[in-house]
């Protein structure tokens, strides 16, 4: 019995350090390494589930190749598959260029090796590839903006809150690590509020739970402000050094007394009040804004509107207080980081073509011009399943020449190909990763060989190099050799920058950045252009065209906005993500499958489902202009009236994923996918 | 050093990782946990909280589960005061899980034999935690020393029932009480919709799994009927159906264990288990009978010694049952064992006079059965019992009193019919505790809310 320390790579806050014991080859139990102060106590359900998943019966190990017929897949050999994929991959360089290749990756797994596909790629001659992110964008560039980083203080410090807002933030199922510390600050005697239009696991934990109307935070934020303005509880101080754009901003909130945002939120005055009172009168204060909530048309604005609460009150820069959205500490190996990475290049290179919109991925497939494109390359992403408008996502994958897809499993998105390719898990190649919550780099040890045929995805990518004629020299540069020396001794090239973290160093566990900081902003030190806290943004107006104070504007999708499209459809589709899966990975393990509603269920409110018929238990379908899915109604007394909400991540083989109802549409700013921004009708289904 | 666990209901999230823990430390299939997360308030009244309870075994001290295993086979580690099931001796008769309220022993349908949570007392004894409690993401799960003579703490949903449990719990912050909500009681209509889901699901007993014992307890009934009505009245009994049926009930309830090679062993409880007694009884019962059935006339001792034999076999089978149907002792049910077979000797003694009387009581039983489970608002079968009433105990009776002799042998056949209806109501209808059970009746059934309150309030001020 041998025990690793290795850590978790998926796109999840808690990125936890894990130490894994192994026997005959099988992992037999995962722990927490305490050394994660920020994830310590143990791993959570899904970790636990690794066992399972690296020996699934459903994983893949060979190489795979749709029949003829296009009934299924036949395995093939990796010679054939790769010489398949060359041929193809020359033809097509010919006939209408490098370009005409789509490489599209998502965020399902982490690690400094995953830029040895893009490597290949301008090896080849360039592919298209696309710019945003489904995931955090608007936030990302509204806190960008505001602050001038994406960085707060570390998790731990939310024991020395004394009031905490978690907005738009489930943390009891999407960051359980995160409830430690807000149990520690309760117990200290601090305050809890959860914003949420759903009561969830987290909400029952605090005080109050405020339901605004979805996509209304924005509205819910600033009513809070003239709030705080109109009773004086400003911490001017603070405002006069370090907030720029006070005036302006006051001035425009003057518009919008506790009376407007309630007509406007759907949350009566006396809690919004009540809110105010306590975010002016209890310090410190600590915002945590979940994901979720930044994926509608308006949520730029929305967050940047958020964020100004901290701002007002002084709460920036001190132990216990502050905004925290994304901290991105540990991301010193980027050259440029998240959410500027996402954005296309102001000046193309002319090899790699930044094109297609993530939040638009099928229509901007289906209408890219010189060359159009051809094929497609994805691997670490399921964007069948995940990315807006499924519908329009199939079509555009289908009306390509080829299609090759780097799994683990047969997700929906590989049932596409034409040849599927075995992908690692993380036990099976080192690699270095940061995090987004804690500020750790962590060594993600190998303590696995992979089973079957199976190849990280450096190996693909050489075989395939040397099939294509590619030089030995070039590809020895590009990509680590096969071994777990040459891997380490590729990675620690890339750590040369930061001589105080090495491999060494990282095997003993978890380490913290160079300068990495405790609370951030101690040094009230703001990136902005005008070094201060810029409620009011020229960057705002000038890259987005928004206003460059937070203002707020209906989203493009309301029951409010008459629009004829939407105006047969008056639910508020929520689409949260649970504690049983990481978008649409885990949920196919027989693990979670036995602690996990067995498909689809729709969260309504009993006064919506009687007006429509629809008893507990019912099945139910879904449905807009724009498609329909299946589920099973589950009543929900504490949902609020009009809002229903089934968890993404279902594959459509166990009922169909939410995206079919959905609209790939960008957020206000960076670029994201405003794909929460859906309103669907119900109706009870024939069985 | 015994230890209890310790449920911190703030902490706990519900995420089931204690689930997973457990299945992968004991190398359990998926699904096959000892621990089970249940969730109060599934449908999130706004006039009651949401929390979970994570239970396993509780390793109660008066360990019910010890006393009901007729295999003497559940038994106390002296070192970690853990209740475990050796499983080499278990005959897989399922029995202690009837007698457990927390469902904690599970039939494992590979090895068919019971398991369930050990307390992981392999980890204890090298001074590590349970897997569960180590693996907990949020630490809601612990354990903590045991104090003597201090129960489990009182949380709607769980009760203690006298077995002194091993868990206690850290009650709500808040109270019992849901978060404040900004729009969770907009409609008043609404919070008038009751919180519980249609009740039916988790039954530990089902009449599917214990058709082996439907047709022993009738066979057992009818067998001493048989006996007791040939001492009465001098009716016959067959030398060859007699021993036939018997032999055959034997080897039904025998073929229904998952060890039934073990099956020996379930008469070494004598002590404490009434399985175990009901079995030596019936043995007992059986080898008079056959010593009786044998013997010359003259024996009539014998008969009356199996007669006896009979009564107190019968006697423990309905206690058998009493571990499982709380809510009304066999003895009282007009299925219990003793009823059925004081019917079915009147029947075949063909006394009107008899079946008049016993058929009386039993449909006096019977009614008034139906009526308390009609006013509860309990599913009462009206078609079924009218059929059981007519076709059980009128027509054999009326058939008797008109027919006599005639109709004797048609009379006897819907009398075992109707006796088996009743019987087979008797499984439909055991009212199973089920932590489940408790936690669905501990929610708001209408718009109670005001009676729910007072009830949270006592709760919490227990100690």
């Amino acid at each position: 019995m041998t025990v690793y320390t290795t850590a978790c790579p998926r796109n999840c806050y808690s990125t936890c350090t894990m130490r894994v014991q192994v026997q005959d080859g099988r992992i037999r139990s995962i722990e927490a390494h305490p050394a994660n102060l920020a994830a310590g106590e143990s791993v959570c359900l899904k970790g636990l589930s690794y066992i399972e998943r690296t020996t699934s019966k459903n994983r893949l190990l060979y190489p795979l190749r749709r029949k003829a017929d296009g009934s299924g897949f036949d395995r093939v050999s990796w010679a054939e598959a790769l010489r398949v994929i060359a041929s193809r991959l020359e033809a097509l360089k010919t006939a209408h260029g490098p370009q005409s290749v789509l490489y599209y990756t998502g965020s399902g797994t982490k690690g400094l090796l995953n830029s040895v596909g893009m490597s290949f790629w301008r090896l080849y001659g360039g592919c298209t590839t696309t710019y945003g992110d489904l995931c955090w964008p608007a936030g990302l560039e509204a806190t960008r903006l505001t602050l001038g980083a994406n960085e707060h203080n570390a998790p731990w410090d939310l024991a020395n809150a004394r009031l905490i807002i978690l907005w738009g933030k489930n943390s009891a199922e999407t960051n359980v690590h995160q409830m430690v510390f807000v149990q520690q600050a309760l117990e200290r005697g601090a305050r809890l509020v959860v914003v949420d239009p759903r009561r969830t696991e987290t909400a029952e934990k605090a005080e109050l739970l405020v339901q605004p109307r979805p996509g209304t935070d924005g509205a819910l934020a600033l009513g809070i402000a003239h709030q705080l303005i109109a009773t004086d509880r400003v911490d001017r101080a603070f405002v006069e050094r370090h907030v720029l754009g006070y005036p302006e901003f006051r001035d425009m909130v003057r518009g919008f007394p506790p009376e407007k945002a309630a007509e406007i939120t759907d949350v009566p005055a006396r809690y919004i009040e009540r809110l105010a009172q306590m975010i002016g009168t209890i310090r410190p204060l600590t915002i945590c804004a979940g994901f979720g909530m930044q994926r509608y048309s308006n949520s730029g604005q929305t967050m940047r509107a958020l964020i100004a609460l901290t701002a007002l009150t002084g709460n920036i820069g001190i132990a216990g207080g502050g905004w925290q959205f994304a901290n991105l500490q540990s991301a010193v190996f980027d050259e440029v980081k998240d959410p500027l990475a996402f954005y296309p290049p102001a000046e193309p290179d002319g090899v790699i073509r930044v094109a297609v919109s993530t939040a638009r991925l099928g229509r901007d497939m289906l209408a890219t011009r010189n060359p159009p494109l051809k094929m497609a390359w994805v691997e670490r992403g399921n964007p069948v399943t995940q990315n807006p408008e499924t519908h329009t996502v199939l079509e555009a994958f289908r009306s390509l020449e080829f299609r090759v897809v780097v799994d683990q499993f047969l997700t929906d998105t590989a049932q596409e190909a034409d040849i599927v390719l075995p992908a690692k898990t993380f036990f099976e190649q080192s690699d270095v990763i940061g995090a987004y919550w804690h500020p750790y780099i962590q060594f993600k040890q190998k303590i696995l060989e992979p089973p079957g045929e199976v190849k990280p995805e450096s190996e693909i990518y050489r075989g395939l190099a040397a099939q294509l004629g590619m030089p030995a020299e070039q590809i020895e540069e590009a990509f680590p050799g096969p071994s777990e020396a040459e891997v380490e001794a590729w990675l620690e090239r890339k750590l040369r920058s930061s001589p105080e973290i090495s491999l060494d160093r990282l095997r003993q566990g978890p380490l913290l950045p160079p300068g990495a900081q405790e609370v951030a902003f101690e040094d009230f030190v703001f990136p902005t252009p005008s070094g201060k806290i810029e409620l009011l943004s020229l960057e705002a107006a000038r890259r987005w065209g928004a206003d460059p104070l937070p203002v707020y504007g209906e989203p493009v999708e309301s029951v409010r906005s008459g629009d004829l499209a939407t105006g047969r459809y008056q639910l508020y589709f929520m689409t949260p993500n649970t504690k049983n899966r990481i978008h649409s990975q885990f949920g196919n393990l027989e693990m979670i499958g036995a602690v996990s509603e067995p498909g689809p269920r729709l969260q309504i409110n009993p006064k919506d489902a009687r007006a429509r018929g629809i008893a507990d238990g019912d099945p139910v379908r879904v449905f807009n202009g724009r498609g329909s899915m299946q589920a099973e109604a589950s009543w929900d007394f504490s949902l609020k009236p009009g809002c229903v909400a089934i968890t993404n991540g279902w594959w459509i083989s166990e009922g169909g994923t939410v995206n079919f109802l959905s609209l790939g549409r960008e957020t206000d700013m960076g670029h994201g996918a405003a794909f929460h921004e859906n309103l669907v009708e119900v109706e009870k289904a024939s069985e | 050093m015994s230890r209890d666990f310790l449920l911190d209901l703030n902490k706990c999230t519900g995420c089931a990782a204690c689930r997973l823990a457990c299945e992968i430390e004991n190398r359990l299939e998926s699904g096959d946990s000892w621990r089970q997360v249940l969730t109060f308030n599934e449908r999130r009244h706004p006039a009651a909280p949401l929390y979970h309870l994570s239970l396993a075994c509780n390793h109660c001290g008066s360990a019910p589960c010890a006393d009901a295993c007729p295999a003497q086979t559940i038994k106390r580690d002296e070192v970690t005061g853990a209740v475990l099931i050796e499983e080499k001796g278990c005959i897989g008769c399922r029995y202690c899980s009837w007698a457990c309220p927390y469902e904690a022993p599970r039939f494992s349908e590979a090895h068919g034999v019971m398991t369930k949570c050990t307390f992981c007392a392999h980890r204890l004894a090298e001074g590590r935690e349970p897997a569960c409690v180590s693996l907990c993401p949020t630490g809601a799960l612990g354990t903590t020393p045991a104090v003597d003579g201090r129960g489990a703490s009182v949380v709607p949903g769980f009760h203690a029932d006298g077995h002194e449990p091993r868990i206690r719990f850290v009650p709500l912050r808040r109270g019992f009480r849901a978060p404040e909500m900004t729009s969770g009681l907009a409609d008043p209509g609404i919070a008038a919709e009751p919180a519980r889901r249609a009740p039916g699901a988790g039954r530990r007993i089902s009449l599917r799994g214990e058709w082996p014992l439907v047709g022993f307890t009738l066979a057992a009934s009818g067998l001493v009927g048989w006996v007791a009505a040939a001492m009465q009245c001098g009716i016959s009994v067959s030398a060859t159906v007699f021993p036939a049926l018997a032999a055959g009930a034997m080897a039904a309830s025998a073929a229904h264990l998952g060890q039934a090679g073990r099956s020996w062993r379930a008469v070494l409880n004598l002590r404490r288990s009434w399985l175990s007694r009901e079995v030596v009884l019936y043995g007992l019962f059986v080898l008079v009978s056959l010593v009786w059935l044998r013997g010359t006339p003259g024996l009539q001792f014998a008969g009356w010694a199996a007669v006896a034999a009979g009564v107190a076999l019968l006697f423990a089978v309905d206690r058998v049952y009493d571990v499982a149907g709380k809510e009304m002792s066999a003895h009282l049910h007009s299925a219990g064992a003793l009823w059925m077979s004081l019917y079915l000797a009147s029947v075949l003694s063909g006394s009107a006079a008899a079946v008049a009387v016993v058929g009386a009581a039993k449909c006096g039983l019977y009614l008034a059965r139906k009526g308390r489970m009609r006013k509860r608002g309990r599913r009462w079968r009206p078609a079924l019992s009218a059929a059981r009433v007519a076709l059980g105990l009128l027509v054999p009776a009326a058939s008797i009193v008109i027919w006599a002799e005639a109709a004797w042998a048609a009379a006897l056949g819907l009398a075992v019919v109707g006796e088996a209806l009743d019987r087979i109501e008797y499984y439909l209808e055991l009212r199973i505790e089920t932590p489940r059970a408790w936690m669905e009746a501990a929610l708001p059934a209408d718009d109670s809310r005001h009676d729910l309150g007072v009830h949270w309030v006592r709760s919490n001020h227990e100690p």
